[in-house]
């Protein structure tokens, strides 16, 4: 061969191996568009404590979401997808509510899902008897606190009633505008009464439970697997999706089985990722293509005792908060995958404005700490930063220990409880003296500022001893507020209170981190406890 | 015997009524009840009223402790708090026979292999046989299980993809192994080196030398007459790990996802589910005593000079 043929033989090899290489890299395995005959998708779930809608009030309500559905459901565009209702008609005066519900909508064993279900449902979600812990949800409704509680015994007293079969009235005790918001979740879902009263406890069992989501449950081995089929009688769409197996992990290590599985490619979706492999899955090329950060409305923050020297001090509550470098905290407990903030509530809150947040810096931290009659630290009183021991609080306040040890010079002692032993404690604070506390942060119920701003700082829920006047009156203004405008408006004065006085400091958005294989398509995610909406997935030919 | 046997299973009884009694106690006085919080939302204080009246937690407490025992020793151990609508004689008959299955199968495997490798490693005392075998049984010994146990998903599950990584379906499945495994090498390492002491001890004795002198081949100075006696503490330490075993452990469950009664146990201490931590409790309490009188039955089979009036 000829030096000549050589090198043209050469660049032919180079030019057919450039060529090639994208080809084969970017034809990926599994057709973009060819449906895959079997249409069945594979998760990991932790067992439900129950599949009843009206005790579901942990993570049991995203299973519960795939095969029960509700008056209409709110996304995370905050438009109403209109499913067992048609129609909500609200009264001027704001306090009764008229549902028109939809005809067709039938129970997966054929029978019509009716108004009367609703009014069972809802009464059996607040009977004592049942002494169910959503039932904290249908605390606005007229009459629903005295039976809840056993001081009114008839449960015709509570204000909801099938007026006829299609159509279902309620009457508030006052006007609950935060009420649109939560009629469409799952703890306010129909139980089917026909089913209920002939199976009681054991209505939600697989052999006897009936349902009226887009899929309903066909098995369910406790703590091993559940699985779910396409309800034939769902008098909407139907989903392409064929069947769901739930396979269920030894609870307590959820997140690492459910990892693992996804990694051997024994599930499509993973909906979660243990946080010592973060690092690995953002380096490799294929892991972080399937890796998603999906924000959740659910924030982490610390919370003072305003009541007592130095923490009513107001200087002293911004000095602490100025000084933490959130980026950092990200970066440490989550490889920077929570998104970090300045502000307490999350966005999609009316109020939420990142600008309200306190301006400044480390700088601006020692000023204000000077100003308070602490330079340098000096003088400051020994105290006590209190977490429980989850989502990576204990390193949060080792974190949070040096943060101020560099910047203002404080000594702060760290006491870690185990969970249950905190809630006890933190529930304790309500006449209690403490210093500061964090949790396991705050997930918004449903996406109304009530769920925030009242439950903490008026219901004092959070114990911080907060007694700001002029905030207390806006948010006692705006709860009821029927003009949505005007109600904004008083949301977002009371945040700029809430920012400039820093009873609680806001750290982090929480976020999911979604594992989807690329043949998985259609799957939606909604920040408000982070639910997995099923209905319009599809399962690519792979 | 009978009346031997007769008298332990009598003296069960008080055992049992002082750790009713101590667990009972200390449930009630670790901080934190079954629903100061659900997830990350406030119980509202009407329906935590109505929780505590549901589950007659108002009662007082000598109340409580009478009709909890009265209703356990008819049979029933009550609901779980956390598991709606299930109870605990449930719950345990969904678990236990898991656990139990496996742990047999992980001790007839620890023995079936420990024993013969240890007296082996008697046998050829000081050569590398020994030596080898040994330094594994260190090894054995000194990893703990769920280590054991996720080296070995990862391994052959996510990268060699031979099993799967974790769930349960039988005893006779390719999912069984990596838990039967790992929880098997502990009492395997620890079997194997009892059997080698207690071997090396027993071949020096009188009656070995005797039958030697008669002319018996090694193989037949060992099963025959050596083996008996040498099995003695390993029955003993058998025992000890069987109970251990087969009560599950937490570790291996959790991370093989074995719905065993081990991991369950540990996860309602965290949730504060009293009828269930009181109900597995007792049930281990009464396992590790069985055990036990089993264990001291066995003597006397293996030891002649062992009676029991």
């Amino acid at each position: 061969m000829s030096r000549r043929m050589t090198i043209l033989a050469f660049v032919a090899c180079a030019v057919a191996v450039a060529l090639v290489i994208p080809m084969t890299a970017v034809s990926p395995a599994f057709s973009q568009t060819k449906l895959a005959k079997d249409q069945t998708l594979r998760m990991f779930i932790r067992e439900p404590t129950s599949m009843d809608p009206n005790l579901a009030g942990d993570h049991s309500i995203w299973y519960v979401d795939q095969i029960f559905e509700g008056l209409y459901k709110i996304l995370d565009d905050g438009k109403i997808i209109w499913l067992g209702a048609k129609s909500m008609d609200i009264s001027k005066d704001g306090l009764t509510w008229t549902f028109k519900l939809n005809a067709a909508a039938k129970w997966s064993d054929g029978k019509p899902v009716t108004a009367q279900d609703y009014e069972f449902s809802w009464k059996r979600a607040i009977d004592p008897k049942l002494a169910s812990d959503v039932a904290s949800f249908y605390s606005a409704i007229k009459g629903a606190d005295p039976y809840m509680s056993g001081k009114a015994k008839d449960p015709n007293t509570v204000a909801i009633k099938a007026v006829d079969n299609y159509t279902l009235q309620i009457t508030m005790a006052e006007p609950a505008p935060y009420f649109r918001s939560v009629a469409g979740l799952t703890y306010l879902y129909p139980v089917p009464k026909h089913v209920v009263e002939k199976f009681g406890d054991k209505w939600s069992e697989a052999a006897n439970i009936v349902s009226n989501g887009v899929l309903t449950m066909q098995s369910w081995k406790h703590d091993q697997e559940m699985v779910l089929v396409r309800n034939e009688n769902y008098w909407g769409k139907k989903p392409v999706l064929q069947k769901v197996i739930f396979r269920i992990a030894a609870a307590g290590d959820l997140c690492a089985s459910d990892f693992r599985a996804f990694e051997a490619n024994e599930t499509d979706f993973a909906m979660c990722v243990p946080t010592a492999d973060i690092e690995r899955v953002l380096r490799d090329p294929n892991l972080s293509k399937q890796l998603t950060s999906e924000l959740l409305s659910a924030s982490q923050f610390l919370v003072f005792d305003t009541a007592r020297a130095p923490w009513s001090n107001t200087q002293v509550r911004q000095a602490f908060n100025l000084a933490i470098d959130r980026e950092k905290v990200s970066q440490v407990i989550s490889r920077g995958l929570y998104k970090p903030t300045r502000v307490l509530v999350a966005p999609g809150i009316q109020g939420y404005d990142p600008k309200h947040a306190l301006q400044g810096g480390p700088a601006d931290a020692q000023r204000l700490l000077a100003e308070a009659g602490f330079p340098g630290g000096r003088g400051f009183p020994e105290f006590r930063l209190t977490a429980p021991d989850i989502r990576g609080n204990r390193i949060l306040a080792e974190l949070l220990q040096q943060m101020w040890k560099d910047t203002l010079g404080i000594t702060t002692r760290i006491e870690v409880m185990e969970p249950k032993a905190f809630s006890a404690w933190r529930s304790g604070r309500k006449n209690q003296p403490f210093d500061i506390y964090t949790r396991g942060g705050w997930w918004s119920d449903y996406e109304d500022p009530t769920n925030w701003y009242n439950i903490f700082f008026e219901d004092g829920w959070l114990n911080s001893h907060w007694q700001n006047e002029q905030f207390l009156q806006l948010v006692r203004a705006a709860a009821p507020e029927l003009n949505r405008a005007k109600r904004i408006a008083l949301y977002e004065q009371a945040d700029i209170v809430l920012e400039r006085e820093s009873p609680t400091i806001g750290l982090w958005y929480f976020t999911d981190y979604w594992m989807r294989k690329p043949w998985l398509k259609g799957l939606q995610h909604t920040r408000i406890l982070g639910f997995f909406w099923l209905r319009d997935v599809t399962i690519l030919e792979h | 015997m009978r009346r031997y046997v007769v008298r332990r299973v009598v003296a069960l009884i008080p055992t049992l009524l002082l750790i009713y009694t101590i667990v009972f106690f200390l449930m009630r006085a670790t901080p934190g009840g079954p629903w100061d919080e659900t997830g990350s939302r406030p119980v509202f204080p009407e329906v935590r009223e109505n929780l505590m009246k549901k589950y007659h937690l108002n009662d007082p407490l000598w109340k409580q402790y009478v009709d909890y025992l009265v209703s356990a020793l008819h049979g029933d151990l009550g609901p779980s708090y956390r598991q709606r609508g299930r109870t605990v004689n449930e719950i345990i008959a969904d678990f236990f026979p898991i656990s139990l299955q496996l742990g047999l199968a992980a001790m007839v495997v620890a023995v079936g292999v420990g024993v013969p490798l240890g007296f082996l490693a008697a046998i050829r005392q000081d050569t590398w046989i020994d030596r080898g075998l040994m330094f594994l049984a260190v090894i054995g010994i000194s990893t703990p299980s769920f280590v054991v146990a996720t080296v070995l998903i990862v391994v052959f599950g996510v990268y060699l993809r031979l099993v799967p990584t974790s769930g349960w379906s039988g005893l006779f499945s390719r999912q069984a192994l990596i838990p039967l495994f790992a929880l098997a090498l502990w009492p395997l390492a620890a079997v194997a080196r009892y059997a080698r002491s207690s071997m090396l001890e027993v071949i020096r004795a009188d009656y070995v030398r005797t039958a030697r002198a008669k002319g018996l081949t090694e193989l037949a100075v060992v099963a025959q007459h050596a083996a008996r006696n040498a099995m003695i503490p390993v029955v003993t330490i058998t025992g000890v790990y069987l109970a251990f075993v087969v009560t599950g452990s937490f570790y291996v469950e959790s991370v093989t996802g074995v719905p065993g009664l081990g991991r369950y146990l540990v996860l309602s201490i965290s949730a504060r589910d009293y009828p269930i931590i009181m109900g597995t409790t007792l049930l281990l309490a009464v396992i590790v005593m069985v055990v036990n009188l089993i264990v001291d039955l066995t003597y006397a089979f293996l030891d002649p000079r062992i009676r029991y009036e």
